[in-house]
């Protein structure tokens, strides 16, 4: 192949990985603020999109919890119940993003997608399209719950105990178990009516 | 003691098994339990509907969940600037400090002698100038801080850096430039830029775009391609782990280019302070054999050039097959947001025919 002139290409003389300096050290709240962010971002990211946000207008919220996170340590506040503390900005936030943009939750969608993305390990074909279709009922019965049952529900599914689900949403100890309890009832009878059904 | 025959409540069962009953109650009804098979098979069916639902949660919810290197890049960048901006903001206060003392000092000199007095303390007072070029080459954090998706490395690998390179579209060109105030801005000096490169698994989401200056500083547009080409090399050579080069470029890109190319000033040859130097650009890879003149189908030549090429004060360039046993020459012709191959006669065409080995060599010149 003929050579170009090699005057006529910009050359670039591009250092090796281990000559590069690495980056100053971070303080310690950044580093805390990081592990903190490994330990919750799943879950917070999770209970985040049960309020049918995007994935992207997510992302941006956790980014805003950890942040605001790191403001709220800088300044030498109260370092109780930080796990509660994170997932109430983050369900704040996550309305007010929802109320701003007006998107709502796109039920048929999310459930087509269930259907799509259930792994089961059954080798079967007909125990996998039951098992799909009993999990967008469950989906379905969870939707058709208040929408505080189901913040009830999916803050104690991240592991939330009823004194911080209690503080995130501005509801009594006694009304949180209440949902729960509730909200627990309805799934239990709807699972009996499927297996009646079968 | 609670009655065999009281059986507790579905929520006295729920709250026994999370742990939130006071110690007695919870005592009360694990006795009855041990006693009653009933509220035992309640207790099983209440655990198994948690259970199914935990599933339907996760299951639902987990397969949206992108990576978590990169948002944890992004925040990791955003915290070094909040830090940095912290620093700096107590230093400007100091500045604000000392400037107050100087003032009354001046203030105080004025009053003595009138006139030289009134002329230090003005010469005081005056603001420390801030280089205007720099701040401009660095997006407002603000504004711009980054966004990533998630990537594959194998999607951003098998392809060039400039091939995932598109046009930001003119409405939100339009969006970025009233974010920054810059409504009377003449758009031709600036590319609408993404600051974490889609290369390296940036989004085209007005909170990766800035309007990044082309000229008035040697810190522009063309210098933080070259950035970006180096940095795409580096990961998917792995060199380099895609979470730091995000975090790099998102943090201070002019840092980041010194830090890799180890200077302080850009190495670049196609930079406006070289404007009146013609640049060449090899693009042997970027030509599929199967393109015809720019005509190929599901394939633009503008945008394989990439932005560099695309909306640039590139008013003329040339386009040569150069190798084999002919030599074509044609030339690139600007068409809405393209360039396209025009040949003059099919010179051009027949070498590529003749040679597909041949290279491309693209001379452009700047006006």
């Amino acid at each position: 192949m003929p050579s170009v002139p090699a005057g006529l290409i910009g050359k670039i003389s591009i250092p090796r990985a281990e000559d590069v300096a690495l980056p100053s050290r971070p303080s310690e709240i950044e580093c805390e603020v990081i592990r903190l962010f490994d330990q919750f971002r799943d879950s917070l990211l999770r209970y985040v999109l049960s309020f049918g946000l995007s994935v992207q207008d997510g992302e941006e919220i956790i980014q805003e919890v950890f942040l605001a996170l790191f403001g709220h340590l800088r300044a030498g506040k109260s370092r109780r119940s930080l796990s509660g503390w994170i997932f109430c900005v983050a369900h704040n936030l996550a309305l007010k993003r929802r109320h701003a943009t007006q998107r709502l939750q796109n039920e048929i969608d999310t459930e087509g997608k269930l259907v799509e993305s259930q792994v089961d390990p059954s080798p079967n074909p007909e125990a996998l399209v039951l098992f799909a279709q009993r999990q967008s009922r469950l989906l379905a019965a969870v939707r058709a719950l208040s929408e505080q049952d189901q913040s009830c529900l999916r803050l104690r599914a991240e592991g939330l105990r009823y004194r911080e689900i209690a503080r995130i949403l501005g509801i009594s100890l006694g009304s949180v178990a209440r949902s729960l309890a509730r909200s627990l009832a309805r799934l239990m009878s709807l699972d009996k009516r499927w297996h009646h059904a079968e | 003691m609670l009655n065999e025959n009281l059986h507790p409540s579905d929520q006295d069962l729920l709250q026994l098994a999370d742990g939130e009953l006071p110690a007695h109650r919870a005592t009360q009804i694990r006795e009855h339990l041990a006693a009653c098979w009933n509220c035992r098979t309640r207790m099983a069916e209440i655990e198994q509907t948690i259970g199914e639902f935990m599933r339907m949660h996760r299951q639902t919810l987990d397969p949206q969940l992108p990576p978590i290197a990169g948002p944890r890049a992004l925040l990791k960048a955003r915290l070094v600037e909040l830090t940095r901006s912290a620093h700096s903001d107590r230093r400007q206060w100091w500045r604000f400090v000392v400037n107050a003392r100087v003032l009354a000092l001046g203030c105080a000199l004025a009053f003595l002698v009138v006139l030289g007095g009134r002329f230090l303390c003005r010469q005081v007072l005056r603001p420390e100038s801030v280089p205007f070029t720099y701040t401009q080459s660095l997006p407002n954090p603000n504004f711009t801080p980054g966004a990533t998706t998630a990537v594959a490395m194998s999607d951003i690998c098998s392809m060039n850096h400039d091939d995932v390179v598109h046009p930001v579209p003119s409405s939100l060109q339009q969006a970025v430039f009233r974010e920054y105030g810059m409504r009377e801005a003449p758009a031709a000096n600036y590319e609408i830029d993404l600051l974490i490169s889609p290369g390296l698994g940036g989004t085209e989401d007005l909170r990766n775009l800035w309007p990044e200056p082309r000229y008035n500083t040697v810190w522009n547009s063309f210098v933080k391609d070259q950035l970006e080409d180096y940095l795409h090399q580096s990961v998917c050579g792995g060199k380099l782990s895609l979470a730091t080069a995000q975090q790099d470029i998102a943090t201070n890109w002019v840092s980041a280019y010194k830090k890799y190319f180890h200077t302080d000033k850009p190495l670049a040859s196609d930079s406006k302070s070289d404007a009146s130097r013609a640049s060449d650009l090899l693009v042997s890879d970027l030509l599929p054999n199967a393109c015809r003149l720019g005509l190929c189908p599901g394939w633009s030549l503008g945008q394989t050039l990439g932005r560099k090429w695309i909306g640039s004060p590139f008013l003329f360039a040339s386009i040569e097959c150069v190798g084999g046993f002919h030599n074509g020459l044609g030339f690139l012709a600007r068409e809405g947001r393209c360039l396209r191959v025009r040949s003059r006669g099919s010179d051009l065409e027949r070498c590529h025919a003749a040679t597909p080995s041949a290279r491309w060599l693209i001379r452009a010149t700047k006006t």
